[in-house]
């Protein structure tokens, strides 16, 4: 149970509010790579509105939602070349669909077609801008204070010789919620293992002998990256990767998580205080060289069934369906928890200490500056998970979200799972 | 034993430097085992984590004698 003014504080993405000071401290996804073009994206990240957009020349840009002249949407606009012999050679920019202005990538204001040809008028115009840096086959953008910090180099974004695919949702919940999950590991073998068991008992199919083990023992320690989380599972010990190693909650919206060659981050972006984009960023790593991939492909997580259900039949949609269904933005007033839901209770913890000290004008955990210790950020991680990475692996690519990734079936050829292959993604495993 | 309603932490000091928790940077979080409540609290002015128990019943045991 929290106080809701605590709540409040710990929820609070928008700018002015401290929770909201503290979130600009970090770089988020704003959208796969592939998916930015000529054509503009309207965003909301940190309850502001944007519009990303690609230039003829390859840069990507971010500006404020609302165009300065009339506050009309950017994301009516188009990519378009300067036309005036004064901006002639200039790079081409995002122009505005309603009366024209077109703008740079850092916000000026190139050009105002219905202004005298001698005006100054577009000197003292510019559109709000925001960095934006291209990782792993996302964009990331920075909407804090300078100077930025460094994009994080996690060795999901930059490792080689693997394959990547990024699935993404908006899931109509506070991020905070969705972050609690991943420091809750009694969850797993009761959603993902007996729930699981009871809907795939109704269809005639065997339950997962991966996700029901009873959990004996839980850890959380705050270390360097965020929270690191240890588990001992019935029929395993202390010697077991799970403990030794264990996974990290990387603070403060991803989750590392994964084995047998599938490695995966699970990244919460707060597109405001009501509702979060949440991208799974997918790595398959065989061992040995893979052949390249041309572009990082994106695929869009349903989140309903046909009759307006949350899907809840696969481990990602139980997730989606538990955190949704604790409201818009938990009552955290409300709650009872218990001594099983010590992890959640040291994440708040830490998402407080870190408000703090953002207020005290200091740098948060996980910002970089040192481009040495930024070339790869090696994340601690079990491979043998659950004490199987390959049982761990094939129960997650049919039975997790990557079932509506568009490369699945590659994926499986990949890792020789041979059997799954061409077997329906929507089947029980 | 019930479960009290949300909304009251009871608890309002830091117990390391005596600060208000009561406060918007305050930490504050309520959890139970079995009968007891328990409170965890992180202090924004002395950096220190607690933990403070309200127990159902105290218990003892008594060594060998």
């Amino acid at each position: 149970m929290l106080k809701p003014e605590l709540n409040r504080r710990l929820t609070e993405v928008g700018p002015g509010t401290p929770g909201g000071d503290l979130l600009r401290r970090y770089w988020w996804p704003i959208a796969p790579s592939v998916d930015v073009g000529l054509e503009p994206l309207e965003r909301r990240l940190l309850g502001e509105d944007l519009v990303l957009f690609r230039t003829r020349e390859g840069d990507v840009g971010l500006l404020e939602r609302q165009c300065p002249h009339r506050l009309a949407s950017l994301g009516l606009g188009y990519v378009d070349r300067p036309r005036t012999p004064e901006a002639a050679g200039s790079p081409s920019g995002l122009r505005c669909g309603y009366h024209g202005w077109l703008y740079g990538t850092d916000g000026r204001c190139l050009e105002q077609p219905g202004e005298p040809a001698d005006s100054t008028f577009k000197d003292r115009i510019r559109a709000q801008s925001y960095r934006v840096q291209e990782l792993g086959g996302l964009v990331f953008a920075y909407l804090g204070p300078e100077p930025a910090p460094l994009l994080p180099r996690y060795d999901l974004f930059v490792w080689d010789d693997v394959w990547r695919d990024i699935g993404h949702a908006e899931l109509p919940c506070n991020f905070l919620q969705i972050m609690e999950n991943s420091v809750d590991p009694y969850h797993v073998e009761w959603l993902h293992g007996r729930y699981d068991a009871f809907l795939r008992e109704l269809s005639g199919a065997p339950a997962s002998e991966v996700l029901t083990k009873k959990h004996l023992k839980v850890a959380f320690d705050v270390f360097e990256h965020g929270i690191l989380k240890r588990r001992v599972l019935e029929g395993h010990t202390e010697d077991d990767e799970d403990w030794k190693v264990g996974h990290p909650l990387v603070f403060p919206g991803m989750l590392r998580i994964g084995g047998g060659g599938l490695n995966f981050f699970q990244i919460r972006v707060p597109i405001d205080d009501e509702n979060t984009w949440h991208v799974w960023y997918q790595t398959y790593q065989p061992g040995g060289p893979v052949p390249p991939q041309d572009v990082v492909p994106a695929y869009e997580v349903p989140l309903y069934d046909s009759r307006g259900k949350l899907l809840r039949d696969y481990v990602d949609g139980q997730d989606i369906t538990a955190w949704v269904t604790q409201g818009r933005i938990t009552p955290r007033e409300r709650e009872h928890l218990g001594s099983s839901d010590v992890g959640v209770i040291a994440l708040r913890r830490l998402f407080a200490e870190q408000i703090d000290r953002v207020a005290a004008g200091e740098d948060p955990l996980c910002t970089y500056r040192d481009e040495s210790t930024n070339q790869v950020i090696t994340l601690p991680q079990e491979k043998e998970k659950f004490g199987g990475g390959d049982a761990f692996r094939r129960e997650f690519l049919l039975h997790g979200q990557t079932r509506y990734s568009p490369i699945l079936h590659d994926v499986l050829a990949l890792f020789g799972d041979h059997d799954l292959v061409g077997r329906r993604a929507v089947e029980p495993v | 034993m019930g479960v009290r309603s949300g909304g009251n932490t009871d608890v309002r000091w830091c117990p390391a430097c005596g600060s208000d928790l009561s406060g918007p940077a305050g930490f504050v979080a309520e959890y139970w085992k079995a009968n007891d409540r328990w409170f965890l609290t992180w202090c924004s002015r002395c950096h220190t984590t607690t933990q403070v128990c309200l127990p159902h019943r105290i218990t003892a045991t008594e060594p060998e004698h």
